[in-house]
């Protein structure tokens, strides 16, 4: 009779069939793990039908001021110091002691640990200042002896924390006392203004020259109405005789926004009645263009102590063409030996200092060295330089040190 | 190869870092120098075998303690992947919680924390290779002669027992004994206590023989009473000198000067102590050129981390939470490490089968 292999859980041959034995162990396996997977499992399920569950939060800083939060309930489980994570405010902690989180520093008060200790205002010599932990319970603070990251938190729970003086069984400092509603009651949402109704008309829209009509306009739910730049009442009519074509804009401002309405008024010239003399309105202006002038001459970098001639339009349109200087350190690029001239009045070209240009000849001439020496050394220059703009100065050097070593592994190896 | 006092300087230099700083670059420099020091001069030495047992304990420490943060810390921006989570409560306090939130921050302080340890484990382990143990116990203290003739007896006992418990062994399997059980073991043991018991015998009644443990010039009474108080009294100092560190936090020279008058204190009576002792050397260390050397490459490369630790201690601090970033690497710091491989650059060429 075939027998199934042994895996450890017992013999489980076909001539003896599934033994109890056999299927016990692995089914309290299963269990076990079900039973350690499932609560969490179904706590999550329960956290996501709580989203609306909340849990407030105060803190009182050193200088008075106070931050107050409501953060959203996560389930069973959820602590002090999760709270403190969802506020969204900067933490400094010290986990060194692997039992919980002990907070340092909340925003700008506290310790920069690991730089100092973590209760560094607590060092004996005068008061002890830290941050103290408390839970709000019938309506007064409840100094919590309990770090924030064994203390689990409830939905409509309001947690405390503040700076200042204390012990460690005690702290002087209390954060000011509010109830959940006021920390956690939803703001009522403001409603969204609406648009201004507006009616605004012309009648008649069309007149002859010489006729008059009626410009009327009504406007609802608006604040401020404005006819042609002039503030008017939101319902009123205007009798107006226009000589000409006219578009009236009526602007209303409310909490929406700005709306702008026009209306034009149409006049018709009549054509065998010779029209009266129209007062021709008044021409804008035209700004005056400025004239062209002629550029001014580019203006000479001058590497002497020549003073730079101030730019005129009255000079000659042809500039006098002028080289500028570079400083030492391009000039050595440069194939050419650089002219420098000097722009003076009247427009005549001289040459430069015999002093600049001489140092500027002398750097012409430096040699350049051996093209084969300095290719491996410029590879290996770009490569640092690379290597330290892409991974940072410290992360080179560490990388060098690491390589200086292998080479003095490999060299004292040979050796021994 | 090297004076003792050498390696005791190379061992204090090496140490330093591996206490003071948990930054994972500085401790991955310092344990390839320490490699680099066990795999070429350190492989010379019979005790180099010595160097894997380490090696080993000190990977499974590491791991522990990688695990260990990896379940219990449930902080850091960064989250790998989350585990079911397991708490235990007695009442309202917390007794275990595991699982969670598994984050980089919890993994890399847990790497750096068993990077730490295995550099402690594996510097002591190759200071025990490369250093002369019975050069090293001569050089105790003239005071605590007696502590370092006990150390020597046992150093020099363990290798005797341990090949005992070979011929042993070979003896009662030769009789037909076999060792399954705890039970079996008896057979084993009462005939490596009775050797062992013999063996301690022979030895003090040849160190009796010998002159072993006279004084030459035994100290009054009155002035054993005096050196006791004076112990007592420079202690007493260093432990108030302690306490006013840490309470007076406004003046600290005051706990400075304490502590320094109390150990030049505690030093001159223990010296006193010594000299009632004669001892004779019959072989003497020499001290070489390559001995200053590396000593002046150990005590630079203490000052500089000392130095460091004193004024700036951030540059050697490294803390992956709240969100990690990678640690930076001082290129001093880095040169003072630098300095553990000075042995192997100062060492002459040696022949394999010599450990001198």
């Amino acid at each position: 009779m075939p027998t199934l292999p042994n895996y450890g859980f017992g013999h489980m041959g076909i001539e003896s069939g599934c033994s109890m034995k056999g299927t016990r162990l692995p089914l309290l396996l299963v269990v076990g793990l079900l039973a350690l997977i499932l609560p969490p499992a179904a706590a999550a399920t329960q956290a996501q039908g709580q989203g609306t569950q909340r849990v407030g939060l105060v803190v009182k800083f050193d200088n008075g001021n106070v931050f107050t939060d409501c953060v959203d309930y996560t389930g069973p489980g959820m602590t002090g110091e999760d709270v403190l994570d969802r506020s969204g405010l900067s933490l400094v902690k010290d986990l060194s002691y692997g039992l919980g989180a002990a907070i340092c520093k909340i925003e700008g008060d506290g310790c920069d640990y690991p730089g100092v200790h973590c209760f560094c205002q607590c060092t004996g010599e005068g008061p002890c200042e830290y941050w103290a932990y408390f839970h709000q319970e019938n309506a007064r603070w409840v100094y919590s002896g309990m770090g924030a990251s064994w203390h689990t938190v409830q939905p409509g729970a309001v947690e405390g924390w503040a700076w200042g003086a204390g012990t460690p069984e005690q702290s002087e400092s209390e954060p000011p006392l509010m109830t959940f509603e006021k920390l956690c009651v939803p703001p009522t949402p403001t409603p969204t203004p609406s648009p201004p109704v507006v009616d605004f008309t012309a009648d008649p829209g069309r007149i002859l020259a010489g006729q008059c009509s009626t410009l009327r306009w009504s406007v609802d739910n608006g604040e401020v109405v404005v006819l042609d730049g002039e503030g008017v009442k939101p319902y009123d009519a205007r009798y107006l005789c226009p000589s000409e074509s006219h578009t009236y804009e009526l602007q209303v401002l409310n909490g929406a926004g700005e709306y702008s309405y026009e209306v034009t008024i149409e006049v018709t010239q009549p054509t065998a009645t010779p029209l009266p003399t129209v007062t021709p309105a008044a021409i804008p202006s035209a700004t005056p263009e400025a004239t062209t002038a002629s550029p001014p001459p580019p203006t000479s970098t001058l590497v002497s102590d020549q003073p730079n001639p101030s730019p005129s339009p009255s000079q000659p349109s042809n500039p006098t063409p002028t080289q500028t200087t570079a400083p030492p350190a391009v000039a050595v690029a440069h194939t050419a030996t650089p002219t420098i001239t000097v722009e003076r009045d009247g427009g005549v070209a001289e040459p430069a200092d015999v002093a600049a240009t001489e140092v500027t000849n002398t750097q012409t001439t430096l040699s350049k060295p051996a093209p084969q020496e300095t290719v491996g050394l410029d590879r290996i220059l770009l490569l640092l330089g690379v290597g330290a703009g892409t991974l940072g100065f410290g992360t080179m050097v560490f990388v060098v040190t690491l390589i200086l070593l292998v080479m003095i592994y490999v060299r004292a190896r040979a050796r021994f | 190869m090297y004076h003792t006092l050498t390696w005791t300087l190379w061992l204090i230099a090496a140490l330093l870092p591996a206490l003071l700083s948990r930054n994972p670059l500085y401790l991955t420099t310092l344990l390839l120098a320490v490699a680099v020091a066990y795999n070429t001069i350190g492989r010379l030495s019979p005790m180099a075998t010595s160097w894997g047992v380490f090696l080993k304990a000190g990977l499974a420490l590491a791991t522990l303690s990688v695990l260990f943060n990896v379940l219990t810390v449930h902080y850091g921006e960064t989250v790998l992947f989350t585990l079911p989570r397991l708490t235990l409560h007695l009442g309202r306090v917390p007794v275990l919680d595991l699982g969670g939130k598994t984050t980089l921050e919890s993994l890399i302080y847990g790497l750096t924390s068993g990077l730490s340890l295995i550099a402690i484990l594996l510097i002591f382990a190759t200071f025990n290779v490369l250093v002369d143990h019975h050069r090293l116990l001569r050089r105790t203290p003239a005071f605590l002669y007696q502590t370092g003739m006990i150390a020597s007896i046992a150093i020099a006992f363990v290798p005797q027992m341990v090949s005992s418990l070979q011929e042993i062994r070979e003896a009662q399997a030769i009789r037909g004994h076999r060792f399954r059980g705890i039970r079996d073991l008896l057979p084993l043991f009462v005939p490596l206590l009775t050797t062992g018991l013999e063996r301690a015998i022979q030895l003090a009644e040849s160190m009796e023989a010998r002159g072993f443990g006279s004084l030459s010039a035994p100290r009054s009474r009155r002035r054993q009473t005096l050196h006791r108080v004076l112990i007592a009294a420079a202690l007493f100092g260093l432990l108030a000198a302690a306490f006013v560190r840490g309470y007076y936090t406004k003046a600290p020279w005051a706990s400075g000067v304490l502590a320094l008058s109390s150990t030049v204190l505690l030093v001159g009576t223990l010296m006193a102590i010594g000299h009632a002792v004669k001892r004779s050397r019959y072989r003497r260390e020499i001290w070489r050129r390559r001995d200053t050397l590396v000593s002046v490459a150990c005590i630079v490369s203490i000052a500089i981390t000392a130095g460091f630790w004193l004024r700036d201690p951030s540059t050697l601090f490294f803390y992956p939470y709240p969100r990690f970033s990678f640690p930076g690497f001082s290129p001093v710091i880095g040169l003072g490490l630098l300095a553990i491989v000075t042995p192997v650059l100062a060492a002459p060429q040696m022949r394999r089968h010599s450990s001198d």
